[in-house]
């Protein structure tokens, strides 16, 4: 292989160094933190200050840090991470039910005024979500929905990249003859949907929840802007209170709240916890093949 | 009663008009082929006919019902689609049994029917494979499996066959003709393949621009082509095509070199001048033997290159910067590639069409 590789001529050699840059370049720019984060939650405080940065704490550590977090203020955090499922479990299931019909007829009906709503989809996919947050806050407020589990999931079910995402999908991968041979076996434009279209979109639901438990999972912004009490609060919202009220990351004299940079680096971990679970066990069923057999090839 | 009516059908996408002003008849229990090159607007007008697609103007009756506007479900019709269109996630059974699923049919009766068409399409073994694990042949049985399960009035095959081996083709073509002459359903069939719409139709409807050029029999079309498309589409090898003038005595003249003068007995030119002379291959002989006939065809040229398909072989024969004749010859036959050769054709032979490119009858002898 070495041999061989002498060998190459030098673009081929250039094309190698290229691919090894990049490689090395995302590693240190992107898992090194992760992995100081990871090696840094079995660390204590004393410890993340006098060692290397990727020196080895014990378990133990990492127990004495997981128990502050947890017993602090009746397990708090628990509750946190109970309506940040809540929240987002439900905008997942809401979006899914008004995503998938809706790029489903885009993509496969022609209709009076379907471009100005497909290009109205594409402006509201690129609309940052701040924009929004006022509005939304105001019709809430209007629906008495504000500081309520409903509002939290009809605020985070609004998700018009899921929408795109289920246009191009059925634009794309849905063969018309399927559509044409449901028609003339009876069924009507609904039942296609259910019975033809929803069975063979997997990998599409596959995508579209994930990126909606993403979105959902990590908002700050709207739960800021909509929940007002700390029961309610989802886990980036708490945490954010709690690492600033503790003082936790500030360099001043630790308060006699038991939350300092070691239960900081923990309660991050347990917010990218679910989200890297959720992304291995959807990827296997965002892999293709799905519809091989519907049409020739 | 005809099973099918289409009356003065035109459908425009656009500006564009695909189809203009389409008149058809297909008799109960006939199989009507739609022969025309792509684009020629046969397959939109199969789907106009399975309400796939609407009509701009027109109507469409089906077993005396007017059902111009009725959903395709409604037409007592079922489609066999060029791509199969198999539903992946659904076994070959419940493919099969969609339809009867679908109108809330009692389970024992859809196991019935189900049965009954596997049985006819030698698919019992598969019903519970899915379409990934069939073959293109397999997959195309069950697309018809689908139809014939429904009964309908009307089958509509679009290009059934395009996607398979030209064995399979084949034996699919006999499987089809054969399922016709069994269920004695009125079919419609869209191909682009001569061969397959010369062995199973009983009428042929040819479409070039959405118009039909011509309907009738296979052969009629083939002998008797109505204008010069249909004399070029229909047959393999192509017809050849030669310009020629009417000179006074109202004979035609060959606008080659030799300046040929031939009888083309008594037809009416109708004022045309410029004429298009049309004879297929078979037609035309190499060498002067069995058309020494006053008035015969007869070209000079040289041989360009010989095709040998084993029971026959065809010569290109160029004569001037015309473009080469096709003439079918023996099998063993001695030509080489160079000869000087004499290519005749009986004037019995020859098709005649005017400037317009319509055909000019021969009185029959």
């Amino acid at each position: 292989m070495n041999a061989g590789r002498r060998h190459l001529p030098w673009n081929a050699r250039f094309g190698w160094a290229a691919v090894w840059l990049c490689l090395i370049f995302a590693f240190v720019f992107y898992a090194t933190p992760m992995v100081w984060l990871l090696l840094a939650a079995f660390r204590d405080e004393p410890m993340l200050f006098s060692s290397g940065p990727f020196s080895l704490g014990s378990i133990e550590m990492f127990r004495t840090t997981w128990h502050n977090l947890t017993t602090y203020n009746d397990f708090q955090i628990g509750r946190w991470a109970l309506n940040s499922a809540i929240y987002t479990i439900g905008g997942v299931c809401l979006s899914l039910i008004a995503v998938l019909p809706a790029g489903f007829v885009l993509a496969t009906y022609d209709f009076p005024f379907r471009k100005p709503i497909l290009v109205l989809t594409l402006v509201a996919m690129i609309t940052p979500n701040t924009v929004v947050a006022l509005p939304i806050f105001l019709q809430m407020q209007a629906f008495g929905l504000n500081n309520s589990y409903l509002g939290m999931i009809i605020a985070t079910a609004f998700f018009p990249f899921g929408v795109y995402l289920a246009y191009i999908y059925y634009a794309t991968s849905l063969p018309g003859g399927l559509i044409d041979s449901a028609l003339i076996d009876g069924a009507s434009r609904f039942q296609v949907f259910t019975r033809v279209a929803l069975p063979l979109s997997k990998p599409l639901i596959a995508l579209v929840a994930f990126f909606s438990f993403l979105a959902n999972w990590s908002n700050y912004f709207l739960a800021f802007v909509l929940l007002t009490k700390d029961e309610l609060y989802s886990l980036p919202i708490g945490l954010a209170v709690l690492v600033s009220s503790s003082g936790a990351l500030g360099n001043d004299v630790a308060s006699d709240i038991p939350i300092n940079k070691p239960e900081a680096i923990v309660a991050a971990l347990l917010v990218i916890a679910p989200v890297l679970l959720l992304f291995l066990i959807s990827q296997k069923y965002v892999r293709s093949g799905t519809l091989s057999g519907a049409e020739k090839g | 009663m005809s099973s099918v009516e289409l009356s003065d059908i035109r459908k425009s996408f656009g500006t564009v008009e695909v189809i203009a002003g389409v008149d058809l008849e297909i008799e109960e229990g006939e199989f009507v082929v739609f022969v025309g090159p792509s684009g020629s607007g046969k397959s939109t007008m199969l789907r106009i006919l399975a309400g796939l697609e609407d009509v701009t103007s027109g109507t469409v009756a089906i077993g005396g019902n007017d059902v111009t506007y009725a959903a395709p479900s409604e037409r007592g019709i079922a489609m066999v689609f060029q791509s199969y269109a198999l539903y992946p996630h659904k076994s070959v059974f419940e493919n099969i049994a969609f339809n009867l699923r679908l109108n809330k049919v009692r389970n024992a009766q859809v196991q019935t029917r189900v049965q009954e068409a596997a049985r006819i399409l030698k698919l019992t073994e598969l019903l519970d494979r899915k379409p990934s694990q069939l073959s293109g042949g397999q997959r195309q049985r069950v697309a018809i499996g689908r139809a014939i399960v429904r009964n309908p009035e009307v089958f509509l095959f679009d290009e059934p066959l395009s996607n398979l081996d030209a064995a399979l083709r084949v034996e699919m073509r006999f499987e089809i003709e054969k399922l016709h002459r069994e269920i004695g359903a009125t079919m419609v069939y869209v191909t682009h393949d001569q061969v397959e719409a010369m062995t199973l139709a009983d009428r042929i409807v040819a479409f070039d621009k959405g118009r039909i050029q011509q309907i009738g029999t296979p052969l009629e079309l083939y002998r008797n082509p109505s204008n010069l498309f249909v004399a070029g589409f229909i047959g393999s090898p192509q017809m050849n095509f030669l310009p020629a003038r009417v000179d006074e005595s109202g004979a035609a003249r060959v606008d080659i070199e030799q300046s040929r003068i031939i009888d083309l007995g008594e037809r009416e030119f109708g004022g045309s001048t410029a004429l298009t002379l049309g004879v297929r291959p078979e037609a035309l002989r190499l060498g002067d033997t069995g058309t020494q006939v006053e008035g015969a065809l007869r070209i000079e040229g040289e041989i360009l290159s010989l095709e040998h398909l084993g029971h026959v072989s065809y010569a290109h024969v160029i004569h001037g910067d015309a473009a080469p004749l096709v003439v079918q010859i023996d099998a063993n036959t001695t030509q080489a590639r160079g000869d000087k050769v004499t290519v005749s054709a009986a004037p019995r032979d020859i098709h005649v069409f005017d400037e317009d490119g319509f055909s000019v009858h021969e009185r029959k002898p």
